[in-house]
Order: structure tokens, then sequence, then C-alpha cells
């Protein structure tokens, strides 16, 4: 099933960001980030519906919030942050 | 117990704060963004949610731009230290110790003098501005006698220059109206445990643009920890170590509160109570009151002395025979006592709250009253 990845950093930031995205009605999940994605260490991302896309980057964008954004699609991650 | 110190920290609080303070001590003391197991989780977005009420309450865009610290002194130090050395900062006669020490520690500053009733004007801080100014840090309102600057055109001045703006809104938040938006403020260190009335350990940072400044407090953050670099991401560049998860949940309570009952009709009240002491206050002899007497410009604080008297004494009477609580003395704010004459014997800081009512002024009116016939 294919999805997109936020990538945040920390668990706090992924929080604020959820709580941010479902003000707008944009549900997701926090979770650590997958190893292939992450440079090591502690990271989270939020998981969503693919096409909640555009409408993440237009809040991240409105509320100056810098992110870094991958598809998954067919066993891979892409970075699609734009 | 007469209660009004509320400068200094808010006594009572709102019933919801205790609860959530007691209930989450309880259930969920648990390190946030620390792990993902269900309490870390669960702390996290609590402590999210408080961001985000806080965010409502000053119109802060982004809520990942406030980090929480313990109180407004260490909110203050983050900005102020984290600019860094070789840059001159401008700063005023009014400010705490919590602005002036950490300025004085870089070594480089103007310190912009106010007038006697506490007020700085906005064209002595454009004089001010040198080609190598880093910061501008200004008390929104004074701690010693309640003057609110014009934090609106300060921020004018500072951004004609491209100069960022550090607004210390210890005595403010709660208490008036403050947009970052309107007011182009680009850092706002506040306290939760006074105008906000949260618990006590709680304060925060907002920075609009986290590239103004270097972290001065390095750790665990819950997040790259593969780096020996601090993380230069808002929040957690400042949010190092352990989080008081139960104190910062129940900030959200005190926002909440503030929120419902509005900070204008909050000032209105504590401005009323004020009024009313300054003027019987004023008719009273052997009594010296300090600051200006137009409460358009000013909070409920005011500062006051008893002729031959020590401020502190006239404390101290008032605590142990009439149960009344001020705070006599310098107040951390030595510079504000010398800006307004009252610097030889400090003064007495009558700070009314939103749960003080008239018959605590009338009661406090009758024990100085007495304490000045007595001595």
């Amino acid at each position: 099933m294919n999805y997109i990845l936020v990538r945040t950093g920390s668990l706090n930031r992924a929080v604020i960001l959820k709580n941010i995205l479902e003000k707008y009605n944009i549900k997701s999940t926090s979770m650590r980030t997958p190893q292939q994605i992450k440079k090591g260490g502690c990271s989270y991302c939020l998981k969503t519906e693919s096409s909640k896309l555009d409408k993440i980057k237009q809040v991240c964008w409105e509320n100056d919030i810098p992110i870094k954004i991958y598809a998954y699609e067919g066993g891979e991650y892409y970075d699609i942050s734009g | 117990m007469i209660y009004l110190d509320n400068a200094a920290t808010y006594y009572k609080k709102p019933l919801s704060v205790y609860a959530d303070m007691a209930y989450y001590t309880a259930f969920l003391s648990a390190n946030a963004g620390r792990g993902s197991h269900s309490l870390s989780l669960k702390a996290s977005e609590k402590i999210a949610d408080t961001a985000y009420e806080i965010a409502g309450l000053f119109n802060i865009k982004n809520p990942m731009n406030i980090a929480f610290t313990s109180n407004a002194t260490i909110a203050l130090n983050m900005a102020v230290l984290g600019i860094g050395k070789n840059k001159h900062i401008v700063t005023t006669s009014m400010e705490h110790n919590s602005i002036l020490r950490p300025v004085h520690k870089l070594g480089c500053c103007t310190i912009v003098k106010a007038d006697r009733d506490g007020f700085v004007n906005p064209d002595k801080i454009y004089s001010a501005i040198r080609h190598n100014t880093g910061l501008v840090a200004v008390g929104h309102i004074s701690n010693v006698c309640g003057s609110i600057q014009d934090i609106d055109k300060i921020s004018s001045i500072c951004h004609t220059f491209k100069v960022p703006v550090l607004v210390d809104a210890a005595q403010s938040a709660g208490v008036v109206d403050i947009d970052v938006e309107k007011s182009n403020i680009d850092m706002l260190a506040f306290s939760g445990h006074k105008g906000l009335m949260g618990p006590l350990g709680t304060g925060g940072l907002y920075v609009k643009d986290s590239s103004l400044l270097e972290p001065i407090i390095t750790g665990g953050t819950g997040s790259s920890s593969e780096s020996l670099s601090q993380p230069l991401v808002m929040p957690d560049m400042f949010q190092s170590g352990t989080m008081n998860t139960p104190a910062i949940i129940a900030l959200a309570s005190g926002v909440r509160f503030i929120k419902k009952h509005t900070p204008g009709a909050i000032l209105e009240h504590e401005r009323a109570l004020a009024e009313f002491l300054i003027d019987e206050l004023s008719n009273m002899d052997k009594i010296i009151l300090y600051g200006s007497r137009d409460m358009s410009n000013r909070n409920g604080t005011l500062i006051f002395n008893i002729e031959n008297m020590s401020s502190i004494s006239v404390c101290e009477e008032l605590s142990r025979i009439y149960g009344i609580i001020t705070r006599g003395g310098w107040h951390c704010a030595y510079l504000a006592h010398k800006t307004i004459g009252s610097v030889l014997n400090g003064g007495v800081r009558v700070s009314p709250g939103f749960f003080n009512t008239k018959r605590d002024i009338i009661k406090l009116i009758d024990a100085i009253s007495k304490i000045r016939n007595e001595n």
C-alpha cells in the first residue's frame, strides 16, 4: 500500500505537526522513521495518505514549517519534498 | 490571607490547573518525546496541546516555534546569550535582572533610560541602535511600576534597522493582548506561572527565526541522537533534558481560562483595583507613590513607600499583623527603581490579580493607614 511519510525529526515536532494537520482534517499517525530514510539515531515521522500531499505542503508552507516528505511506492522511499 | 504579590507569581490558579497538575503527576509523569511507548507519546501529545493553546493566545503561526522552559529567566537567557558575543545589545533601565544580567555578561550594550514614570521613549531606542546592534531587548510591562511600553513602535524601529526584537512578557502574558504577527515580535519570553496562571516551573520562549540564536544549553532532545551537535530546529534546540510534563499540561488549562475571560477583561479588573488603591493612597499623608497615575498605559502593579519606614518593614508588618502579602525591596530591578526615584528604599509593591476583590484592597488601605499612624 502506498503512503507518504513526513519526517519531522523529534517526536515532539511530530505530535505538534499532527495536531496542526488535524485542524485541516488530515489524519496521520506518528511513528519511528524507517531505517532507509533516517540518518541514524532517534527520528520520528508522520504517516498519512498519499492523496494529502498537496494539502500538507500547503499547510506547512502557510505555517512556516520546514519538512521532508517521502513517498512509499513499490517498497521504496522517494524524497518528494520538492 | 490576602495575596497581592501576583507580579511574583499567581498564587491562586483556576481549579482546572490544580486538577490537571494532580492528575497528570499521578498518571502521566512520562518523559515526553523520548521513546515511542504509549506514555511518552501521550505526554508529547499533551505538551503539543499546550503549545497549540499558547500559539493561539499570542497568534503564533507555528507552535513548533515555542520552546518550553522552567521560567521566563531561562527563556530570556537563551535569547540574550544565544545572540552571542561581538554584538551590541540595546535594552532599557526598566528591565528586570533576568535581562540586564545576561546582557551585562556579554559586555557590549546600551541601556536606554526611561522617564520617571517608567516609560521608554521609542525614539531613544532609535538613537541607541548602532551598525553592530544584534538585539533590542525590552520588557513589555515593568515588574516594578506596571508601565506598559509601546512594543509596536519599538518593534517597528528595530525592523527599520533589521534588528531583531526580544520582548520580555513575564508581566504581560495573559494580562494584555499580545499578537506576535501584528507587533512583529521576533522573540517572546514568557512565564507560565504568572499571568498565564499555570503551575510554578513553567515558562517559554517563542522564536520566529531560530537561525538568530545559538543554543546555550545542549543535551538530549530525543532526536538526531547520532549527532554530537545540538539539533538546530525548534523546539528541540531549546528543549534539552526532561520536561516538566504535568506542569506544562496544566499550563494549558491556565491559558484556556484566560482565553475564556480574555486578557482585556483581566487587565481591566486589575487596573480598577489599582486605580482605587492609588486614589485612596493619594489622599493619605506620609505616602509616596511612584509611577504614572494615568491608568490607560499601565497594568495593576503599583509601588509606594511610607515616609521614614523601610519598604521591607512595611511588607513584614502587612504580612505578620494583617495577613496581607505584598513585596518590598528592589524587585530584582535596581535600575528601574533608580529610574522612578525609589532607589534609596526600594518600594512596597502591590500587584492585584484576577482573583482579588475590592474588599481585599479596602483591607489593605486600612492596614497601611494603621501602620502609617503607628510609625
